[in-house]
């Protein structure tokens, strides 16, 4: 592990971050991809490695110490991460998401700079908690409140799910403003190492993405004015975690699609050579496959794009319009299937060998991971939402 | 700030009610009849966010449609956004926009 004093280094200029990212998936996380998928455990030594590389700072502003990625660059290191680790690229996309929301937040409020400025320079992970018992499931919706103690805020709250809460430095958490809010009326808080106690009430045994390490958990902490980020979440959601978080998860199952359609080429490859170059008959179906990978691939890069764009201009108004929100759930519909079509299509090509785990042409972990990507906010849920959005809009077709 | 008043007409018993003040009963009204809208808007002020009341961004759409029926006006795109459909002054505002009063 790097320790957080040794963390002032050298970093990558971007986009050589990028490049840097794609190194440490081939270098670092692929030799350990297959312990993390088998022993369901944090991908340490990845996340070691991005830390010292100031991955982790990735979305922060280059003035407050960081990278000042755009959405579009931090996208592409996570598909670069998830063609070798599918867990490690969801934990690096998830950590982002988190700073994104914060750093929508400069300008309100310096604390929250300063805090920035610390993610950047000791490289702190931050956790999501927004899931949560008794919500149906419903990220809008909070049970957990702030509930204020003089100058501080505590807070508890019972999660159903939190990725890799334990190795996390510090935890965003969604909870109405106060004890007499209602459900909706939430707001995101902020906790620090050292200022929560993190308990899993469970483990975390799942068909994929096991090493992000996400079972139940309860958290109890507290904190200071500062660290309840001033803009309601509702509108954050709307205009930031939603959006990126579509973007950057696409990312990570463009990742591992791609990951399998090389495992698939790999292996009919090989078998050309053995047939003294007679094209193999698989090879018509994984060029099909091929195809659906360049459509996936085309979907989030257009979509990290047009996001970038309306961030750049300043509209947030568009970015929380419901125009922004339908070709967000659109990406997200798209990218979940095809990327699971994909890693079966690589099943198929590969046949008996990538069904064994114990041969090189194994796609099993890849299409384990892949198969989260249409519960991660269930498909259905957005298909309901996207049909009352075509009702009413009125975009061009 | 949403103005209510403006210009309207005299009820019978003499009180001025502006037209503004007209559309923002009329929203209220159907956001009552609007059974996707689960909220009660009797306990919330003009300014009062609809979204922390519990509307989610689904139940909106569905209360837009039931407005551009009631009003015979359509919500153009960029007016299809979080911040139009907060409260119901601003809802009021964007129906008095597009009524062009």
């Amino acid at each position: 592990m790097v320790r957080r004093d040794e963390v002032a280094r050298i970093t990558p200029s971007p986009p050589d971050i990028v490049q840097e990212v794609g190194r440490i998936g081939r270098e670092v996380a692929r030799p350990a991809a297959r312990a993390v998928d088998a022993e369901a455990r944090f991908p340490a030594e990845t996340m070691a490695a991005l830390k010292a590389c100031g991955a982790l700072g990735g979305a922060v502003p280059i003035a407050l110490g960081g990278l000042g990625l755009g959405v579009a660059a931090l996208a592409e290191s996570c598909s670069l991460l998830g063609q070798h680790c599918a867990s490690s690229a969801m934990i690096l996309a998830m950590h982002h998401i988190q700073v994104a929301c914060l750093v929508q937040q400069r300008g309100r409020s310096t604390a929250t700079d300063r805090y920035l400025r610390r993610v950047a320079s000791e490289q702190r992970l931050i956790a999501s908690v927004t899931s949560e018992v008794g919500t149906g499931g419903d990220m809008r919706s909070s049970v957990a409140a702030i509930e204020q103690d003089g100058a501080r805020f505590t807070l508890t709250k019972q999660a159903t799910t939190v990725s890799y809460g334990c190795q996390a430095d510090d935890l965003l958490v969604t909870a109405r403003r106060q004890a007499s809010a209602s459900p909706h009326d939430q707001v995101l808080a902020l906790l620090l190492r050292g200022d929560y106690v993190f308990t899993p009430a469970g483990i975390w045994d799942s068909l994929g993405m096991r090493g992000t390490c996400s079972p139940p958990a309860s958290v109890e902490g507290s904190g200071a004015a500062w660290q309840i980020v001033p803009e309601p979440f509702g509108d954050l959601a709307a205009h930031t975690m939603v959006p990126v978080s579509h973007v950057l998860w696409a990312s990570c199952w463009l990742g591992v699609a791609t990951d399998a359609v090389a495992i698939a080429r790999g292996k009919l490859r090989s078998e050309a050579r053995a047939g003294s170059g007679a094209v193999p008959p698989a090879a018509q179906q994984l060029s099909a496959t091929g195809a659906k990978l360049q459509l996936l691939r085309n979907e989030v890069t257009a979509a990290a794009d047009d996001y970038d764009r309306l961030l750049a201009v300043g509209d947030r108004a568009e970015l929380g319009s419901l125009g922004t929100a339908l070709r967000m759930n659109n990406l997200k519909l798209s990218a979940s299937r095809l990327a699971v079509e994909i890693a079966a299509d690589s099943l198929a090509i590969c046949g008996i060998a990538g069904y064994r785990n114990d041969s090189p042409h194994s796609v099993g972990r890849q299409l384990r991971d892949v198969l989260s990507a249409p519960l991660m906010i269930q498909n259905q849920r957005l298909l309901e939402t996207n049909a009352s959005l075509w009702m009413v809009g009125k975009w061009e077709l | 700030m949403y103005k209510r008043g403006g210009p309207g007409t005299s009820k019978r018993d003499g009180t001025f009610v502006g037209e503004s003040d007209l559309i923002i009963e009329r929203v209220r009204r159907g956001a009552a009849a609007c059974s996707q809208v689960k909220v009660d808007l009797s306990s919330l002020g003009d300014e009062d966010s609809l979204y922390d009341a519990g509307m989610n961004s689904r139940a909106s759409v569905n209360f837009m449609l039931m407005l551009e029926n009631e009003f015979e006006v359509e919500f153009p795109d960029h007016m299809l956004r979080r911040d139009v459909f907060e409260s119901v002054a601003s809802i009021a505002n964007a129906i008095g926009t597009l009524l062009g009063s």
